[in-house]
């Protein structure tokens, strides 16, 4: 069982040069909660989730003890919010994530699902060109597919909006 | 340095050798820490093995003696208050207490300042000053927001109210910890010595604070409103484990008010209240130890070694004789010197290598005065806690509020702190030098 065979073919990417409320536009259309970011050359070199998204907006002082959120004043999400339109995704994106190759075993696609928040993990060629991603629905698939030899389902059916 | 190559120190001879060798790991350390291009924990470790490697090697120190150097009263007592802190803090009273200040205020916004400054000052003598600022600086932000208003008064105010608070007891600040474990001085010794004058510097200050910030922070009746509608009660989430905290917090608090008379060291007191509330609370202690900061607590560790290897080799006590060469061994003027020096000093560098440094080279000055050595302690105290205040980098407090600051979207300027820090510092130095007069020379 080959990462090649249950990950998604396609996947959403955006140039690091973009701003914050720009991956939040493609983001919403595309119904993605991660997206790759890449170089003029297409290689990825940064990661956005929705979580990415989050961590933005809630300043450091609320998110270290969130009870002191129960006392938020109301317009603070949208001032935070306000304040991050013009940062650039190379300036906040995650890079230190986890990337496979076509060829990898899925127990190491499920051992990085499960460490860290990384919830999406580029696959890559041999030329190191970005070919496709597992998701953790990839893994639920394959899991599937290990107890219902004849019901498979499609292993391409990942949930990653296209 | 001629002169030391004759003197026998623990029945070794001490070489200029050594001593050029021992200075040099500890002025390339200082530096290091100083120079903020390395974090200084990293540098205190470093330099410490380091020290006991070359003393190995010369024969002037080694790990046995360098063990013996590191003060685990210091140690305990830190770990200790940051486990029981780190517990409490879950239970949402602090939020609770800053809720409760805002609306007793009535929502004004002077008043809330003025409540703000007292409850800092209180908590950072009874807990450590990054602490204190690390639970006050979020409900600052957040009544802040709430009232619509600029909150760097509020900032400014607290980093100098938990810099004075701090100097009353032997827990408020990291630097009496250091004093009163090397010198034996207890929690009670500290409140009776130092308390008072501290009282007298936060009435000074009041004034002060409402001259610089009084027509800066004017808000609405609106926003006032919205303030007196918060539910301090929200936050409490956990009151069993609150009743639990709070027990063990005065447990501790009044233990500390007696270990004293006890016959038993700070650490123990703290060290106990944190296995209480521990087995109380009765979930996995990772957690919560994951929460002391080990950061800390190694750079901590990595100072004494350095300090021992210093002290073993004798620097300390050649520095010791200097100073008494340059004061002429006059009571009046060596703590003149320790007071001012240790306040400037602290103002710039980080304040608890240089009492760590120092404390050896007091306490190589025993027997030489009448009135004994309890007042240069004190005078080592004043100096070096209220030093902090002079400059954003004065200490660790003011560079946590600083960096809260930072991410929320205030940058406190370096030069524009220093103008108000260091008006502080002189004031409350000053009313320490009156009281120093008054009580001691």
């Amino acid at each position: 069982m080959i990462v090649k065979n249950y990950m998604c073919d396609w996947v959403n990417t955006i140039s690091q040069e973009k701003t914050f409320p720009e991956v939040v536009k493609q983001m919403v259309e595309k119904k993605t909660n991660s997206i790759v970011v890449v170089d003029k050359n297409e290689k990825p070199v940064g990661m956005i989730s929705s979580r990415t998204l989050i961590k933005q907006v809630v300043p450091s002082y609320l998110e270290e003890d969130p009870t002191n959120s129960m006392f938020g004043a109301e317009g603070t999400f949208d001032r935070y919010a306000d304040k991050l339109k013009n940062l650039k995704l190379k300036d906040f994106m995650d890079t230190d994530f986890h990337t496979l190759s076509e060829d990898d075993a899925m127990i190491e696609a499920a051992t990085y699902a499960l460490k860290g928040r990384q919830r999406f993990m580029p696959v890559l060629n041999k030329e190191e060109k970005l070919v496709g991603a597992i998701t953790r629905t990839c893994i639920k698939n394959a899991l599937h597919n290990v107890f219902f030899k004849d019901n498979q389902v499609n292993p391409k059916d990942n949930g990653v909006g296209k | 340095m001629h002169g030391v190559e004759q003197e026998v120190v623990q029945g070794f001879h001490i070489t200029s050798g050594m001593m050029t060798a021992a200075l040099l790991i500890f002025l390339g350390s200082y530096g290091a820490i100083i120079s903020e291009k390395v974090h200084r924990t990293i540098v205190a470790i470093f330099g410490g093995a380091l020290m006991i490697i070359i003393g190995e090697v010369m024969g002037f120190y080694g790990q046995h003696v360098a063990v013996g150097a590191i003060d685990f009263n210091t140690v305990g007592l830190l770990v200790g208050m940051m486990i029981i802190v780190g517990i409490t803090k879950d239970t949402g009273i602090f939020q609770y207490v800053a809720v409760r200040a805002a609306k007793i205020a009535k929502g004004d916004p002077w008043k809330i300042l003025l409540m703000f400054a007292i409850i800092t000052a209180v908590f950072s003598a009874l807990l450590d000053n990054v602490t204190t600022v690390l639970l006050m600086v979020p409900m600052t932000f957040v009544i802040c927001d709430n009232l619509k208003i600029n909150p760097m008064p509020f900032l400014l105010v607290e980093i100098f109210m938990s810099n004075v608070g701090g100097t009353a007891t032997l827990i408020g600040d990291p630097p009496n910890i250091l004093i009163g474990s090397a010198a034996g001085l207890t929690f009670m010794e500290f409140v009776q010595n130092l308390a008072p004058v501290v009282v007298v510097m936060i009435i000074v200050l009041i004034p002060l604070f409402k001259f610089w910030y009084g027509k800066k922070i004017k808000t609405s009746e609106e926003n006032k409103a919205r303030v007196m509608q918060l539910d301090e009660k929200e936050s409490i989430k956990n009151p069993t484990l609150l009743k639990k905290s709070l027990f063990t917090l005065t447990l501790v608090i009044l233990g500390f008010f007696f270990h004293g008379a006890l016959g038993m060291e700070a650490a123990t007191i703290a060290l106990f209240g944190a296995g209480l509330l521990l087995f109380l609370d009765g979930k996995n202690p990772e957690r919560v130890l994951e929460e002391v900061e080990w950061v800390t607590i190694f750079f901590f560790i990595g100072l004494f070694v350095l300090v021992g290897g210093l002290e073993h080799v004798g620097a300390i006590n050649w520095a010791a004789e200097k100073m008494l060469e340059l004061t002429q061994g006059d009571f009046q003027i060596t703590s003149i010197l320790i007071l001012w020096g240790a306040a400037f000093f602290s103002a710039f560098v980080d304040n608890i290598p240089f009492v760590a440094t120092m404390i050896p080279l007091v306490e190589q000055m025993n027997g030489v005065f009448a009135e004994g050595l309890n007042p240069i302690w004190w005078s080592l105290a004043l100096g070096a806690c209220l030093g902090g205040n002079g400059t954003l980098v004065g200490a660790s407090a003011n560079l946590v509020v600083a960096g809260m600051a930072e991410k929320s979207g205030y940058k406190i300027k370096f030069v524009d702190f220093m103008k108000v820090g260091l008006v502080v510092m002189v004031i409350t130095v000053a009313i320490a030098q009156i009281y120093m007069w008054i009580k001691f020379y």
